[in-house]
């Protein structure tokens, strides 16, 4: 496929504080409860690595999802902290 | 990007330092109950009394206030009014999002978006703050640029909102 028509996506770099749980489910409860079904359709979003945390987005939807993951603060009855620590295009950019 | 949580709790500023702040500050806060507590406002000013901020409002100049406290905030054109007379900037506090769930955290961000709404038209200074009393509470500065682009801010925007001014 022609890279022009490829969607572009952003890597979020996520600080989980040491957390240790299901990350797939983490992301998935957090970005389903702020955005919705609807929304987190639209964003895409993919979990690439659970330590350290990796989430995959669509362009122009990571604002929406960085939100729903700072807002997320228990799993499983355990209080959680996500933080994003760096934004980019690429994986190779993020790990720099 | 230079970033100042204009507000975290006691003892929270190395933690916030080291999320990506560039400086972090734990205001002298006054929290207004009575009519005599608004000549005591100096620094950050905040009440469950909309009439007690209006009053420090007018009676201050370069007041930091949290209106997020007040019952029907978004509501209040006296607060903007003043802020634009009277020189002050309002708090965005990410905590009281945070601390909220569900559908009660859906009408504050409404809430939210409807007052920054006013005070970007008017251009009354803002800042998106963590407002956090605990470590667990504190976020680095992309995530509070993340919630003011929620609530309906340009990047840029929500940027300068964390800037000092």
């Amino acid at each position: 496929m022609p890279p022009r028509k490829l969607e572009k996506k952003r890597y979020l770099l996520v600080d989980a504080g040491g957390f240790s749980g299901d990350a797939v489910k983490l992301v998935d409860e957090a970005v389903n409860n702020f955005i919705g079904e609807l929304g987190a359709s639209k964003a895409r979003v993919v979990v690439k690595s659970a330590n350290p945390l990796v989430v995959k987005c669509a362009r122009g939807t990571e604002n929406e999802v960085i939100a729903a993951l700072a807002l997320k603060k228990s799993f499983d009855g355990k209080p959680v902290a996500l933080r994003t620590v760096k934004v980019s295009g690429t994986l190779k950019a993020l790990t720099k | 990007m230079k970033a100042i949580d204009c507000f975290v709790g006691e003892g929270l500023k190395p933690k916030a330092m080291s999320l990506g702040f560039a400086d972090a500050r734990t205001p002298q806060t006054i929290q207004l109950e009575s009519q005599g507590d608004v000549n005591k406002a100096t620094e950050h000013v905040s009440s469950s009394d909309p009439k007690l901020l209006e009053a420090a409002l007018k009676k201050k100049r370069s007041l930091f206030a949290n209106a997020f406290t007040c019952r029907d905030f978004n509501k209040n054109d006296a607060f903007v009014a003043l802020a634009v007379e009277r020189g002050h900037a309002f708090e965005i506090p990410f905590s009281y999002f945070l601390r909220r769930e569900g559908f009660k955290r859906s009408v504050l961000m409404h809430r939210g978006r409807a007052f920054l709404k006013k005070l970007v038209k008017k251009r009354v200074q803002y800042r998106i703050t963590s407002h956090a009393r605990n470590e667990s509470e504190l976020r680095s500065p992309r995530d509070l640029v993340a919630l003011g682009v929620c609530l309906g801010l340009t990047e840029e925007q929500a940027f300068h909102a964390l800037r000092e001014e």
